[in-house]
């Protein structure tokens, strides 16, 4: 991650006046993260490049509609981006190309309810990942990729929704000392 | 609650990952400005998150990204009303050209109608007044006509006399009504202080049967005194308004009844 110079709410506010260098801050401390989501979502990457542009057009167009009481800008751009990957996910055009993929012997599958699985051996989830156990990165890939409620994953995962609200934090630990 | 313990309850990853109500979100930011302990878990659970999912996209990405993004102030989520508003405008303003030059090209289309219009009454006015001169000229010629017609008539011929032997005239007088016309055509034009004198003779007798002009219309017919009576008419050149007795030497028509 490169050096971001302003405080939040300094880059936000800077942003919302429209400001270029704010712009670029943006970007070279968002756009890999940004990026990183979608690929999770929509592997190909010429898509996911694309959507990435967009992403960052609707980042720009509705920065006025931002702010702090949303939750942290990071969060705010998190759904902008998973939403945007997940709308196109469920497209008819998604649809189309995946089934051309299928027939290339796609490196990602769709499952009934036309929600993206994650085939972790070949999009590169980063190496860390692997070592997490199972049910953490379950955890992150349904919480933080899916954008499933804690809810929704404890349904999903059928564990309790208390013992996923400790997890979450448990597997974000862990992410860490892994990185460390 | 202790600090420690509020940062390891789970709320901080819940904040980051978007999980809270807006009431706990609240709640969180509170306590983020109140401790900086709380802001620097928060930091460090979102950069975790960004790290895990951090995947480089093609660096020549950013310029292209760049290149689709309005910096202009007050773009895009304003841009939309001001684009529409500058759309308006530019058709308002040409619907507004575009009818100025309608009502101008209209306004002169009355104009040139107002015009022939004009034109059309003045013509009419002349026709009229044509038609008038033209009738009243007709019913003079049909009065004429109805005088040298009349059946009570007796046309006497006027001869030019030693004065002027190739003039000629002719005389209608009516046997009922006394009326006498005389057409002349062929006298010499008097001076201005002279006029011919119209004579009925009645029983030897010179009798004034009023003066004439010479007309230049020759077909004029023109109407002269009654006479009741008359044997023979003459005409005599007498000073202007007539003389009280014929001029015998200058005797230029005569004719006998």
């Amino acid at each position: 991650m490169k050096k971001n110079p302003f405080t939040e709410e300094e880059l936000v506010s800077l942003l919302k006046n429209k400001d270029a260098n704010a712009y670029n801050v943006l970007y070279d401390n968002y756009s890999s993260a940004l990026y990183g989501i979608v690929s999770r979502i929509i592997p190909a990457e010429e898509i996911a490049q694309d959507l990435l542009q967009d992403v960052f057009i609707k980042i720009w167009k509705n920065i006025e509609k931002y702010d702090t009481s949303k939750g942290r800008l990071f969060t705010w751009m998190l759904n902008i981006a998973r939403n945007s990957a997940i709308d196109y996910s469920r497209s008819k055009q998604f649809k189309l190309e995946n089934k051309i993929h299928d027939i290339d012997n796609s490196v990602y599958e769709v499952n009934e309810q036309n929600i993206v699985s994650f085939n972790s051996d070949t999009i590169g989830i980063k190496e860390e990942v692997h070592k997490l156990k199972e049910e953490y990165r379950k955890l992150i890939d349904f919480i933080y990729f899916k954008g499933f409620t804690q809810e929704e994953t404890s349904k999903e995962l059928n564990i309790p929704l208390g013992t996923v609200k400790t997890r979450v934090r448990a597997a974000i630990i862990e992410l860490r000392k892994k990185m460390n | 609650m202790n600090i420690q313990d509020y940062i390891s309850s789970g709320i901080i990853e819940s904040y980051v990952l978007g999980l809270l109500s807006e009431k706990e979100r609240a709640e969180v930011e509170a306590m983020s400005r109140k401790h900086a302990e709380v802001l620097a878990e928060i930091e460090l659970i979102e950069g975790t998150l960004m790290s895990h999912a951090s995947k480089n996209p093609p660096s020549a990405l950013k310029q292209k990204i760049q290149s689709e993004i309005d910096f202009t102030k007050n773009t895009v989520l304003t841009l939309q009303p001001n684009k529409n508003r500058s759309w308006l405008l530019a058709a308002s303003i040409a619907l507004l050209i575009g009818s100025s030059i309608y009502n101008v090209i209209l306004l002169n289309n009355i104009k040139d109608n107002e015009e022939q219009i004009a034109s059309i009454v003045l013509k009419n006015e002349q026709y009229a007044t044509d038609f008038e001169s033209q009738s009243k000229s007709y019913g003079e010629m049909a009065q004429e006509m109805a005088v040298l017609m009349h059946p009570e008539n007796k046309k006497i011929m006027l001869k030019g006399m030693e004065m002027s032997p190739t003039s000629l005239a002719a005389l209608y007088w009516n046997q009922n009504t006394k009326d006498v016309y005389i057409n002349v055509n062929s006298l010499p034009m008097p001076s201005d202080d002279k006029q011919y004198q119209l004579w009925a003779i009645v029983d030897g007798k010179a009798v004034d049967a009023g003066v004439f002009d010479m007309k230049s219309d020759s077909a004029s017919l023109q109407k002269m005194k009654t006479i009741v009576g008359a044997q023979a008419f003459a005409v005599t050149l007498e000073k202007k308004g007539g003389s009280s007795s014929p001029t015998m030497s200058a005797m230029y028509l005569m004719g006998n009844v």
